[in-house]
């Protein structure tokens, strides 16, 4: 059974009498099994957020019907089981990144003991122990979005609605929660995902959706979808002038056509993160 | 519920709440303690703003236009949580009454605190006599039996020319309670002085027929601490103010902000022509009873002449008018500048608006959600 299910989902928002209503998504139909980490793509106004909104309940669809955890989208048994990031984190910011998690937890009326429990947990897991006792008005964007991340953890949920998590952190803190993510996928939390950052969405999700000017154009399992069957490569050790030139003489007596050969090199968020840990490792050993 | 609740309560605290408190009640301190004029117009003019102060707390709690954008994006944490709106929306009316509560009540403590300390006024103890209905004065007296050690007697009549004996007749009407003549007034209250038990209550005029409220008739008696009789003089006011306050925050957190404006403005605009409108109605009243006694001679009750929708449509407005008075400026000419409990009198008719005003922020809190979850 799909954790959520959506059928012919539309949304029209009225717009100007002479120009008629605009639709934001329509004909939109959803299935996303157990323990996936699905994402759903998207440029900016494609309904990518109006979509979780209705999956919610937050918002009702003009037509079509979803169901999540087996309920009418919005049924107070689905919100139970259900963590939500909003894409703007409007926390109160009167509140510390501690009673924030508090007060969710009240709201989903877990016991005293137990809410303590899990925000220290929590507040460990998006390194924000350290700013626990500290009011929202003084988190820098990255902070608030790490404390909203934990808030949507709070209840242990089974689904996990996160609209552009990412948006705002720096790189080790958007390192932080696709490993969190991560972590949760393997322990079978379902994940819905929406993101801008492509490359956050090839590491984290299994299922993709892409959506345009409200529509579904493309869907799948990322694997199959980044795979490209026409071409393969090779990483080898570094190789010097003759063996290069045995193993081009190879291919070619084979009949492969060589297209690139170029020695490996990292991705940026790598490079930056090891530049980090290294400078971490040497200050604290200065110390 | 218990989560809005302790949420916005926290909130006041964090924003300031407690300093705000603090500068009113030195504030009205202050005019009890140094206003011009008497003691009594002090005690006045401090319970006056007070209750000023009062409202516009609760406006600026209930109301505060800003606070809605900021909401409604945040109230996406609640709406997504399993917290019903109804719940939601109680705790934060409920929330917003009690601060406003308590700011009013120190308030009038702080007027009561400073008059006290300035020597005070002449308070005394007001009972019920718990008899209803209404009681034609004739010339043999009326005997009412009072409580141990009453000194005066608060009392409201209504009065009516006799028909054929209209002409020539300009003077008050008057009573005569224990062998003393005093004026009154129709349907305003009087104090008399009481000089035995049970006192004799009499009609001496002759231009009028007196019809004593007896519901209306209270026992004042022994004197009692001033500061606790200006704190309960508060509380009417403070429940009024509450459910002012109740009603914008809970509709405004739900984007009912202009369910929420309407009825602020409904309640405040029925406390201000209260007079006006019950003056209205009496009007129309005494037309049909000058209409109807010149044929049989005494005054007959009123809306007899009505038919029954017209009779439930008027009894439904003079109801409403009656309720309003809790919000209203204080009457201090016959009850609280005198420093006789009689405010206290207001307090059923203030919980009953503070409990409509919770139904109603409820109602228009959850229709909000409702309606935004509506296409």
């Amino acid at each position: 059974m799909s954790i959520v299910e959506a059928h012919a989902l539309r949304r029209e928002f009225r717009g100007p009498v002479r120009s008629g209503p605009v639709i934001a998504v329509q004909s939109l139909d959803l299935g996303i099994e157990p323990g996936r980490v699905f994402g759903l793509l998207g440029p900016n106004g494609s309904g990518k957020t109006t979509t979780i909104l209705m999956l919610l309940g937050l918002l009702p669809p003009t037509s079509g019907d979803a169901r999540v955890l087996g309920h009418p989208a919005g049924a107070r048994e689905a919100r139970q089981r259900t963590g939500f990031l909003p894409e703007e984190t409007r926390l109160y910011e009167f509140l510390t990144g501690a009673e924030t998690l508090d007060f969710v937890g009240r709201l989903f009326g877990i016991p005293r003991a137990e809410r303590r429990r899990r925000a220290d947990m929590l507040l460990e897991k998006t390194r924000m122990s350290e700013a626990r006792d500290r009011k929202l008005a003084t988190y820098s964007k990255g902070m608030a979005r790490r404390i909203g991340l934990a808030q949507a953890l709070m209840s242990e949920p089974d689904l996990l609605v996160l609209d552009e998590p990412t948006s705002g952190l720096d790189p080790v803190g958007n390192r932080g929660v696709k490993d969190l993510l991560d972590e949760l996928s393997c322990k079978g939390t379902t994940i819905l995902t929406t993101s801008h950052i492509l490359g956050d969405v090839a590491d984290v999700c299994d299922d993709i959706l892409i959506l345009h000017r409200g529509r579904a154009i493309l869907r799948g399992e990322v694997k199959s979808l980044l795979a490209d069957a026409e071409r393969l490569s090779w990483e080898t050790d570094t190789v010097d002038d003759a063996q290069r030139t045995r193993i081009e003489e190879a291919l070619r007596v084979a009949g492969v056509a060589l297209h690139e050969v170029k020695p490996p090199s990292t991705t940026l968020e790598r490079l930056f993160l090891d530049v980090l840990a290294k400078e971490l490792d040497e200050s604290g050993a200065a110390t | 519920m218990r989560a809005a609740l302790q949420l916005r309560l926290l909130e006041a605290r964090r924003r300031g709440a407690g300093w705000l408190l603090l500068g009113g009640f030195l504030l009205i301190l202050a005019t009890a303690l140094f206003g011009g004029g008497t003691v009594d117009g002090r005690y006045g003019l401090a319970t006056d703003l007070a209750a000023t102060l009062a409202y516009a707390a609760a406006i600026g709690i209930g109301a505060f236009p800003l606070a809605i954008d900021r909401e409604r994006r945040r109230s996406y944490l609640p709406s997504a949580s399993p917290v019903t709106p109804w719940g939601w929306a109680l705790g934060n009316a409920a929330a917003a009454a009690i601060v406003v509560f308590c700011f009013a009540v120190t308030l009038f403590a702080a007027a009561g605190l400073g008059t006290a300390m300035r020597g005070g006024i002449e308070t005394a103890r007001v009972k019920s006599l718990g008899v209803e209905g209404g009681r034609m004065l004739g010339a043999q007296p009326l005997a009412i039996g009072v409580p141990e050690g009453t000194t005066h007697l608060r009392l409201m009549a209504r009065t009516y020319l006799v028909a054929e004996q209209k002409e020539g007749t300009e003077e008050a009407a008057r009573i005569d309670i224990d062998g003393a003549a005093f004026p009154i007034y129709h349907e305003r209250p009087v104090v008399l002085p009481v000089q035995g038990n049970p006192v004799r209550l009499r009609n001496r005029t002759e231009s009028y027929a007196v019809v004593l409220d007896l519901g209306s008739v209270r026992a004042l008696y022994e004197d009692k601490p001033f500061v606790p009789n200006a704190l309960l003089a508060g509380i009417p006011p403070a429940l009024a103010a509450a459910a002012l306050a109740a009603i914008g925050v809970a509709a405004g957190a739900h984007l009912a902000a202009p369910v929420a404006a309407l009825a602020l403005a409904a309640l405040l605009l029925l406390a201000s022509m209260r007079g006006f409108l019950l003056e209205m109605i009496e009007f129309e009243g005494s037309l049909q009873r000058s209409q109807t006694t010149s044929q049989a001679g005494a005054p007959p009750d009123r809306g007899t002449t009505d038919g029954p929708a017209r009779a439930f449509a008027k009894s439904a407005i003079v109801g409403l008018l009656h309720v309003t008075p809790a919000i209203g400026p204080l009457d201090r000419s016959g009850e609280v500048s005198t420093g006789y409990w009689v405010g206290t009198a207001r307090i059923p008719r203030a919980l009953l608006l503070l409990a409509g005003a919770l139904a109603l922020a409820t109602l228009t809190g959850g229709v909000g959600v409702a309606l935004r979850r509506t296409p």
